[in-house]
């Protein structure tokens, strides 16, 4: 029997779905990145909401000069918060590894506290916070890659594998 | 009848000695010229604000920055002068505010200076938004970065400790910058497109005049204030 072979273990739909979100993860990095270079971190002032509005309701015309960066990277972040939630309770209702109902778990509280952070950051007017925001960003890609990696086939492959003798 | 004469001579009394305590207050003005030898490099051109479609229909040709506001026989505008150590003289709670504006995305003026506990009015002239974004470095001043959409109300900000050049800035529009310096007395001034400066009303004294430029540095000299106006010139070089 093949050992890469789909058994019922193997989810393609939440491999893909960790896929896409590990995606939106590189993604939000890279325009946290843009953020940093066009020095647009402050440029909205207040959180979470974005000049007095709520967020997801803030008029598109005004999102101009730096608002443009930080606005979006706030839209996108909320995106991968909300994957990540779903992915997590995905994780822990249809993945059979406990350790990965943990991961998932780690990953959401993960990403709940990079918004904060990234909140704070702009509130409190504290530079020294977008170190660790920019830190803990790179570390939940890694980690978002993992979850990706292991509800693959091709990791659970290895995991049926025997142990090699020695 | 008898009531009016009182009144009157109450009135002039009054006002005899209101003119004599005036005198009394009155001090001696600080007066000069600031100029700077050698030739300035060039200003460069804000392009970003001409890229951007709210700022740039606001102006017909590219603004430059304005680090060296110099005449032609090199009067040097921007600098702030102030008697150095002289604290604990604020009059800035009965000052008129003073007041810098966002105008075709750009700050007006650059360069200001108020009191402590003196108040000044950020205004917003422009069709659009803009963030004002305080930046202080002693402590004391705290940060702050507020929002200002067009129209909207001015925002009021006062700083306790003195500070020079407390930069505020626009992350909207990151080529925005003035530096508001803060002195615990009212015997500061900012020299005018003539390079002169004056400082009003000095009690009589020996003191330390200083200029400083954003960019130029500082120079200071010692003056003693007596009974006419005292001169003190500054001249600054490029190197």
């Amino acid at each position: 029997m093949n050992a890469n072979a789909p058994t019922k273990t193997t989810n393609p739909w939440l491999y893909w779905f960790a896929v896409l979100t590990a995606f939106f993860t590189f993604l939000l990095l890279g325009l946290g990145g843009l953020v940093t270079s066009h020095e647009a971190g402050m440029s909205v002032p207040d959180w979470p909401n974005t000049y007095g509005n709520n967020m997801f309701l803030f008029p598109p015309a005004q999102w101009i000069g730096g608002i443009f960066y930080e606005h979006t990277h706030r839209l996108l972040a909320s995106a991968v918060g909300l994957m990540t939630t779903i992915l997590a309770v995905w994780l822990w209702l249809k993945d059979s590894r406990p350790w990965m109902h943990w991961l998932g778990v780690a990953a959401f509280l993960l990403v709940v506290a990079q918004g904060v952070l990234g909140g704070l950051r702009v509130t409190m007017h504290m530079d020294s916070l977008g170190i660790y925001h920019a830190t803990i960003a790179q570390l939940f890609f890694v980690l978002t890659c993992a979850l990706a990696l292991f509800t693959s086939r091709w990791w659970k492959g290895l995991e049926r594998q025997p142990p090699a003798r020695r | 009848m008898k009531l009016n004469y009182g009144v009157k001579k109450a009135v002039s009394l009054w006002v005899i000695g209101l003119f004599s305590a005036g005198q009394i207050a009155c001090g001696t003005d600080i007066v000069g010229v600031i100029t700077l030898k050698g030739t300035p490099p060039p200003e460069k051109e804000i392009t970003p604000l001409m890229e951007n479609p709210d700022c740039g229909k606001m102006h017909t040709t590219t603004p430059t920055t304005h680090f060296y506001v110099v005449g032609a026989k090199g009067e040097l505008a921007d600098v702030v002068v102030s008697l150095k150590g002289v604290t604990g003289k604020s009059t800035g709670a009965s000052a008129p505010p003073a007041v810098l504006d966002q105008k075709g995305c750009l700050y007006t003026p650059t360069i200001l200076a108020i009191q402590t506990g003196q108040k000044l009015i950020v205004k917003n002239s422009d069709p659009c938004i803009h963030n004002v974004h305080a930046t202080p470095a002693v402590p004391g001043n705290p940060e702050t970065n507020q929002g200002q959409a067009p129209g909207a109300a001015d925002l009021t900000y006062t700083y306790t400790q003195p500070e020079m050049f407390l930069r505020f800035k626009c992350d909207v529009h990151p080529w925005m910058f003035a530096w508001v310096s803060v002195f615990d007395s009212p015997y500061f001034c900012v020299s005018d497109k003539d390079g002169k400066f004056v400082i009003k009303n000095v009690p009589a004294g020996k003191y330390t005049v200083e200029a400083a430029h954003r960019k130029l540095g500082a120079q200071t000299q010692d003056v003693e204030v007596k009974d006419g106006d005292v001169t003190a010139n500054f001249t600054f070089e490029v190197k």
